[in-house]
């Protein structure tokens, strides 16, 4: 699960002042109209930000956005039953998937703005499962709001440098890389990015008090989730500093109560991010063009109802963790991206890679298959199932370390169309991405009988390549 | 020239990043396999080898035709296979698992005791042994000892 990056709203959108206020008033004689936030550069070499210049399809009350998101990937395991384990962006092997296919865009007229991003593909399904406020009472949140990626309304005002109030389905800002593809360096992030939030449900507040300077106040639902889980709300905040053109810097913090049937248990998180473009040479046109890296550091903690951060016990049955003798449950990592351009921006080639390390694996993303820990809805809705017996174990008490590399090429012949062709090798110090046998059945299918004690083929490590083609317009 | 030149390293690197990963690679000794596809004739085990269910065991692996064999997944209950089964419910893996691989039983007094039907104790067994037998999983013994 990971975050669509700050930057690549800044970009996608009218700038603040514009958003929902065309046409703005002319300023009196001698007064100054305040500077678009974020426009005094050329922001699209970020990674997690458009790289496009303008919208194509904008007209002055609504600017439509149509997004094809498609992928092949191969893992060295091969599992058999075709499936992914581990990943918000990749979920079938050896398979062309259509991933993520959205239209929709931003409505503006006068101070009122909105947005709606439809979602269809696999993430429709890959994203929503982790979240399980939606178990919580009835009408099923997930079959409700599955295909909608954004969806939001809000107000505009014409103070400082903007501020917008909002309110609905928005992208969350903890990590660096987008929710769309497109604005990435890399197809597959990092376990900084693809473990934390793709979105929030509830109320933002952007303030922009210069055109450096964005502030964010939330008030949601929780971590990525559609629902609540306990009863008190989500908060958190993003602070967004560009002061010049080269360089970014991003920090989002969250406090909530994220843990079902745990009110006593808090979560903290802090993301933080800078980005640098450290050589451009536009007047090369050739060989080496731009270079930029990104570094990104992430501290969490779970603490109360049997767990503590940065020490405790580690168990195998969660019961042992008690408020006397809590078990550790904290989150620590960090990624890292290096990225080049050449001929006139037309292709990159990035590298990079990060670790995390998560006891009590609050964040790590569930195995799906017969080693899913969530409980199963059947098909009528109504009868559950337990987990099976064996399901990866997302208890308190137990521990999770895993880090990863990646190459890549990304080949843009427009600022529309991104070819991309990567390499990506994770590992963990348990089992727990999908081996060859899979996670599904002796043959893969979900139609074919699974044995008593059938045990789901999960391994240490995944290498693999990944070609897709992004499409945004 | 230069230019040709790094396009040129650039292509051979994509491609031989795309053959390492994708290159046609048949199971190993002790590799899970798909017995459905081997019994319709497209066994994917190496020389040698050929996808074979270990007695008391629930899955099937990558094994010596000559049925000689020293890795663990290729022995009768594949190591912790039947004592995954017996947890399951299945009585008769219980009878191997309560003498092999009693360590990775639920409950391996009930389970193992004359009082109780295995099946029943299977059932009834706390969810969380079941993890703790199932994450040290197919080749990870050092898992299993990963709690505190």
């Amino acid at each position: 699960m990971t975050p669509a990056s700050p930057g690549a709203e800044e970009a996608r959108q009218p700038p603040a002042s514009e958003k929902g206020a065309p046409p703005a008033p002319e300023p009196a004689p001698g007064e100054e109209k305040p500077a678009e936030p974020f426009a005094f550069g050329d922001f699209t070499w970020l990674n997690g930000a458009s790289r496009q210049h303008k919208a194509v399809l904008d007209t002055p009350y609504f600017t439509p956005e149509f997004l094809v998101d498609v992928n092949y990937t191969a893992s060295q395991n091969n599992p058999i039953d075709h499936t992914v384990v581990g990943s918000t962006a990749l979920s079938r092997n050896n398979e062309f998937t259509l991933a993520f296919l959205g239209f929709g865009g931003d409505f503006h007229y006068e101070h009122a703005r909105g947005r709606l991003m439809t979602q269809f593909g696999v993430r429709s399904t890959l994203v929503p499962r982790n979240d399980g406020s939606s178990m919580r009472g009835q009408f099923d949140l997930e079959t409700a709001l599955r295909y909608i990626s954004e969806a939001y309304g809000g107000y505009h005002w014409n103070a400082l440098h903007g501020i917008n109030l909002d309110a609905g389905i928005f992208m969350s800002y903890v990590g660096l890389f987008s929710y769309d593809n497109a604005e990435n360096w890399m197809y597959l992030p990092s376990f900084t990015s693809d473990n934390t939030p793709w979105f929030f449900n509830g109320l933002r507040l952007q303030i922009y008090t210069s055109d450096k300077l964005k502030l964010e106040p939330w008030l949601i639902n929780g971590w990525q989730t559609y629902g609540k889980f306990n009863e008190m709300p989500g908060f958190g905040h993003q602070l967004l500093w560009r002061p010049v053109e080269w360089m970014s810097v991003l920090s989002n913090d969250y406090v909530g109560w994220d843990t079902q049937d745990a009110p006593g248990r808090l979560r903290f998180h802090s993301d933080n991010s800078i980005e640098i473009r450290y050589f451009k040479r536009p007047d090369l046109h050739g060989l080496f063009t731009q270079a930029a890296f990104s570094i990104t550091g992430d501290i969490g903690f779970e603490n109360g109802d049997g767990v503590t951060p940065f020490g405790g016990q580690h168990t195998n049955n969660p019961a042992n963790c008690t408020n006397s003798n809590p078990c550790e449950q904290h989150f620590l990592s960090w990624m890292a991206y290096h990225r080049m351009w050449f001929w006139d921006n037309h292709l990159g080639f990035t590298f990079g890679g990060g670790m995390m390390n998560n006891p009590g694996r609050y964040l790590v993303l569930p195995p799906t298959g017969v080693a899913t820990p969530y409980q199963a809805l059947s098909t009528d809705g109504v009868v559950y199932n337990a987990p099976g017996q064996q399901a990866f174990s997302l208890n308190p008490g137990t521990t999770f370390n895993a880090w990863d590399f990646s190459f890549g090429f990304q080949w843009m012949p427009d600022e529309l169309t991104t070819w991309g062709l990567e390499f990506n090798h994770r590992e963990a110090d348990t089992n727990y991405f999908a081996g060859h046998g899979g996670v599904t059945s002796p043959d893969g299918y979900i139609t074919t009988p699974v044995p008593a004690g059938w045990r789901p083929d999960l391994v240490k490590t995944d290498n693999r390549v990944i070609a897709d083609l992004l499409l945004r317009f | 020239m230069r230019t040709k030149i790094f396009a040129k390293c650039l292509t051979g690197l994509a491609a031989s990043l795309v053959l390492a990963v994708l290159a046609c690679n048949q199971g190993s000794e002790g590799d899970r396999c798909n017995p459905i596809s081997a019994a319709n004739g497209h066994d994917e085990c190496g020389s040698g080898l050929k996808c074979t269910t270990p007695d008391n065991c629930p899955e099937s692996y990558c094994c010596p035709t000559d049925g000689k064999s020293s890795n663990a997944f290729c022995q009768p209950g594949c190591n912790g296979g039947a004592a995954s089964a017996c947890n399951a419910g299945d009585v008769d893996a219980c009878a191997f698992a309560c003498s092999a691989d009693r360590g990775d039983l639920s409950n391996p007094d009930t389970q193992c005791g004359a009082a109780m039907p295995p099946a029943e104790a299977g059932s009834d067994a706390p969810a969380e042994a079941h993890e703790a037998s199932s994450e040290a999983g197919a080749d990870a013994p050092s898992d299993a000892g990963q709690g505190g």
